[in-house]
């Protein structure tokens, strides 16, 4: 598995080129969602480029309701975009949007747009829409190219309950499987892998839905600042206290601490634990490029992901604009864990 | 891991705190693990050849109960040796048991991925259902399957012997040949010659279901579709299969199934129609096949109808409803309560198995002591001199009055309970002198009904006015706060179990019980932590704020009730007709029903004190979260009568909950001139 990766904008340069490209991204309520389309006008004017953007949102009545704050936001954030010049056209979209709409979504972008070449910004994507996406765009002939962006926040900048914010989202669903990331329904898998995050969302769920798994392991990320470390250390000493009794067989060979930023590495620790086990399970709850690694790894193997979609999303969730990286995970029809050399 | 790994794991930590889904996985421990006492009442006809729906609130131990109908559970008791082996499996018509996980098995995503649409037949429900219909009749094949190479193995013979197989019948090749030549499934298996070759047949065409619902494959492959099954016909043949391998018992295929109610929580298109599905399997009435299906207590009944007709499952009928709420929650004339051996067997067991306790003595009991109200009154007010504080409500005259009848002899009992009734005859236009008679002729100890009614909630006001924090202690209190959910319990013992740990305490080992305030501690944790939980479970947020609104105004109700005169109102009733009247009442009930079915109120039903008036239902916050919004933990006396739109208000409204009337009607207080002196005992 080889993917080339790096700021947004030298990846750009060294792929894109005079290429044109289909954007398809998530306008949201973050900050850091605007962020691609702008740069692609700002510095690829040359390039033909489109933007989609989904405009995910929810019908449903939950506590606590965002739902109005979110969609003042994400207006402000539409009009913003429009005031620049930046051409998109918006997609509104159900945040729990089953598998029928999901693919209905997939065949409307193919067939109305040229998806040769596409770059996939996840920074403010849920994961139910990206991981299909990738899924879809990965297993397709017609398309060639993928990149996959991911912006980060200012530094700093996710909410902190601890610190007077509010909780990143709430409302957890029951834990089930991802749209198209089924496990296997007759071979059991015998490993959890969980990329810890700064919430544990109903977790418990899915650890006892797949309660066969008696081996877990942990992908703890390596992160910019102590805080967002010990919010995950604490996380993980939730979950052991409340799943597993107050302890479990967790071995210094059970828990990798990874850069937040590493697909490639994520990749093949779960190459790695998938050759010593009888499959794995995986849970991606900690940060995009971990679960873009879960994503690629799944689609390749068969592995089951697994997720507690919540429901409701604090507007505040991140504020800022941070880095912005790029992953090739697609290349001249040429997949990344096929590929060899970089 | 292996199961002595996981044996090991599991003592080497908190022994109340294992997963019950990991006790299913293995079946070996949970030989060791199963309580018989859950065998009781009605979940008796769990084993019996009924279809039956086993209902209660989340963490009742249904999963526990039903567990015990699976094969790989029984072969392995068999294995072992017995020891523990329930009674009653012996008096029961014996039962090859299959189960499915409906959510496990990705059997809830049929609809949200269109067949219909792979077939260019546009939008056709009848397609997704039949796609349906057909994984699940593969699936109950394929353990099936599982369950018969498990009882041919050598090892088996002692679960053979007991479902009354032949080893000559198991061992025949003629009963793979005529399985796998069954018309039902449309030669799909001819070419099978062994158990293990029909069970890969079975798994890949299981695996090409699972393969075009995850967007692998874009169609169904034709040798498939073309041949699907009727899964009341497939399960009829898999019932007759059983029946000819027992020589001469009547043996019965069971099928547990599990995660009914999800199905319209993860499909919101489709899943009550897969919930027809199921209840067609259960009209059919097989004479070889019982379906035992377990449910939070009100996700059963929303959708009773069959597949394609509004025909529906009756019960008594067509299944039997075993509510587990019904055995253990202890209603008042106590008849039926079998949670409380349950909770001690569940706990001694857990205790045994992990701590290798072998003396009988050492139970939970030694070890957390036992609860009185008279223990727990001696917690406040340790300076006597202080208790004076209790006498609230009352004149000047009144309070000498209690002082000086009990001088030396005080407690914060006798004080709080005097001031209560003396203000009750008050309020009834009573005399001083009657009173203070009264009083001298009253003996608090006596523990009669008034007394009884009123010792929790006169508890709750001491410590408040003592301004500590209640104490909770003693197996009997834990058994008590656990409201006969089983999962309860083992969260509180749990939570007494890591506090006991942290102070580097012995669980087992003290030499007396264990400190009431140790305990105490823990359990405000446990229940700080119940009503956390509600924050990340699905539709929380609503009840997380609805307790948080309801849960303060009855503690407050409770506290300032200086009379005592509503000891019941913790909790409140509806009349049960008019939650069916209206938008909001219907909400409401919903709302509580969901509350209900997830263990956060509890609900029993009661005759209105009015007469000619109907039914009504009454709701009480699951005791587990009494100590943290400070309520009586034993309901008495009539809760408060509350309409169903005040209480949608206090779910969905904004404005401040209002629990309880206090406009009563005061007769005038008689002016007295006699002054009592203040005695000087001191």
């Amino acid at each position: 598995m080889r993917i080339p990766w790096g700021q947004s904008r030298s990846i750009a340069n060294a792929f894109l080129n005079t290429s044109g490209y289909l954007v398809v991204g998530c306008l949201s309520f973050e900050e850091r969602s605007l962020h691609i389309p702008i740069s692609a006008k700002k510095h690829f004017n040359h390039c033909s480029v489109e933007n989609i953007l989904l405009r995910v949102e929810t019908k449903e009545e939950v506590i606590p309701d965002y739902r109005q704050r979110a969609k003042e936001i994400i207006d402000e954030n539409e009009n913003k975009l429009k005031d620049m010049n930046v051409g998109f056209k918006p997609i509104p979209c159900e945040l729990l949007a089953d598998e029928n709409y999901l693919f209905h979504l997939y065949r409307r972008i193919v067939n109305k747009y040229n998806t040769g070449t596409i770059i996939v910004d996840v920074s403010s994507m849920p994961k139910r829409y990206f991981c299909f996406i990738l899924k879809k765009f990965m297993t397709s002939q017609d398309t060639r190219n993928i990149i996959v962006t991911y912006t980060q926040p200012e530094l700093g900048g996710y909410a902190d309950p601890q610190r007077g914010g509010k909780e990143l989202s709430a409302c957890p669903r029951r834990g089930e499987a991802l749209p198209a990331f089924l496990s296997p329904v007759t071979k059991k898998a015998n490993r959890v892998v969980i990329s810890m995050g700064f919430e544990n969302l109903n977790i418990e769920s899915i650890l006892r839905d797949n309660s066969s798994c008696r081996d877990i392991k942990i992908i703890v990320s390596y992160p910019p600042n102590g805080r967002y470390f010990s919010r995950q250390w604490n996380n993980l000493k939730r979950i052991v206290h409340e799943c597993f009794g107050g302890s479990h067989n967790f071995g210094r060979d059970s828990i990798e601490v990874i850069s937040a930023l590493e697909v490639e590495r994520v990749y093949s620790i779960l190459d790695k634990w998938e050759k010593q086990s009888d499959g794995l399970v995986l849970l991606p709850y900690g940060p995009k490029p971990h679960s873009i690694a879960m994503a690629m790894f799944a689609v390749q193997n068969g592995a089951g992901v697994y997720y507690s979609q919540p429901q409701a999303y604090n507007p505040d969730y991140t504020h800022g604009v941070g880095n912005s990286w790029a992953y090739v995970v697609k290349w001249d029809g040429i997949k990344c864990y096929n590929r060899t050399n970089r | 891991m292996t199961t002595t790994q996981n044996e090991t794991l599991l003592k080497s930590r908190n022994p109340f705190r294992a997963l019950s889904s990991e006790l299913i996985e293995d079946a070996a421990l949970y030989q060791q693990l199963f309580s018989k006492s859950v065998i009781a009442g009605h979940a008796e006809s769990v084993f019996q050849p009924n279809n039956v729906v086993v209902v209660g609130p989340q963490g009742s131990g249904k999963t526990m109960l039903l567990n015990l109908t699976r094969l790989e559970v029984l072969a392995e008791w068999k294995k072992k040796g017995e020891r523990n082996w329930p009674e009653i499996l012996d008096q029961v018509t014996p039962f090859f048991g299959i189960s499915i996980n409906l959510t496990k098995c990705h059997f809830h995503v049929f609809g949200r991925r269109s067949i219909a649409d792979s077939l260019n037949r546009g939008e056709n429900y009848g397609i997704e259902i039949s796609a349906a219909a057909d994984f699940i009749a593969q699936y109950l094949f394929y353990e099936f399957i599982n369950a018969i190479l498990l009882i041919r193995q050598d090892s088996s013979h002692g679960i053979r012997k007991w479902l009354g197989f032949s080893d000559a019948e198991v061992l025949k090749d003629s009963l793979l040949k005529n399985l796998v030549n069954d018309p039902v499934w449309g030669k799909y298996y001819t070419g099978a010659d062994s158990w293990e070759g029909l069970l890969e047949s079975v798994a890949k065409r299981l695996e090409s279901w699972k393969n075009y619902l995850s967007f692998n494959t874009d169609s169904i492959p034709e040798e498939i579709w073309g041949t699907k099954v009727e899964p009341e016909s497939a399960m009829n043949v898999l019932g007759r299969a059983v029946r000819k391998l027992a020589a001469e018992k009547d043996t019965a295929l069971y099928v547990y199934i599990d995660q009914y109610e999800e199905l319209v929580n993860l499909n919101k298109t489709h899943g009550s129609k897969l919930q027809r599905l199921i209840n067609t399997l259960i009209k059919a009435r097989d004479p070889y096949v019982f379906y035992k299906i377990g449910a939070r207590s009100h996700d059963w009944g929303k959708e009773i109808r069959v597949l394609d007709s509004e025909s529906i499952v009756e019960m008594q009928r067509d299944y039997i409803l075993a509510d587990l709420n019904e055995m253990f929650i202890r209603n008042e004339d106590k008849k039926g309560y079998v949670y409380k051996e349950f909770a001690r067997d569940v706990g001694k067991r857990r205790l045994m198995f992990t701590e290798g306790i072998a003396d009988n003595n050492k139970d939970l009991e030694a070890i957390l002591g036992k609860w009185s109200p008279e223990k727990e009154e001696r917690f406040y007010f340790r300076d006597k001199r202080k208790i004076r504080a209790v006498i609230m409500g009352v004149e000047k005259k009144i309070e000498s009055i209690i002082i000086n009848t009990y001088r030396k002899d005080a407690t914060s009992f006798k004080y709080r309970l005097s001031s209560a009734w003396a203000l009750q005859q008050r309020n009834q236009g009573k005399s001083l002198s009657e009173i203070e008679s009264g009083i001298k002729g009253r003996n608090w100890e006596n523990n009669d009904s008034w007394v009884k009614e009123r010792k929790e909630p006169a508890l709750i006001q001491i410590a408040s006015m003592a301004r500590a924090r209640r104490r909770y202690f003693g197996l009997n209190r834990i058994i008590d706060l656990s409201g006969g959910n089983i999962t309860i319990f083992l969260h509180i013992c749990s939570e007494i179990w890591d506090f006991a740990n942290r102070q580097g305490i012995s669980f087992t080992d003290p030499k007396s019980p264990l400190d009431e305030i140790l305990q105490s501690d823990a359990i405000w944790i446990a229940s700080a932590k119940w009503r956390e939980r509600e924050r990340s479970e699905p539709r929380g947020y609503r009840r997380y704020n609805a307790i948080n609104r309801i849960g303060p105004a009855m503690a407050n109700y409770i506290k300032k009730d200086y009379a005592l005169s509503n000891p019941g109102y913790s909790g409140f009733s509806i009349d049960e007709s008019s939650m069916a009247i209206g938008e909001n009442a219907k909400k409401a009930k919903e709302f509580l029903d969901d509350c209900v079915s997830r263990a956060v109120f509890e609900e029993r039903r009661h005759k209105s004190k009015e007469r000619k008036a109907g039914p009504r239902i009454k709701y009480f916050l699951q005791p587990i979260l009494s100590p943290y919004y400070g309520l009586p933990i034993h309901r008495r006396k009539e809760p408060y009568y509350a309409k169903i739109d005040e209480v949608y208000e206090w779910v969905y409204g904004n404005g401040n909950v209002v629990f309880g009337k206090r406009n009563q009607k005061r007769k005038p207080v008689a002016m007295v001139t006699e002054t009592i002196p203040f005695p000087n005992w001191e």
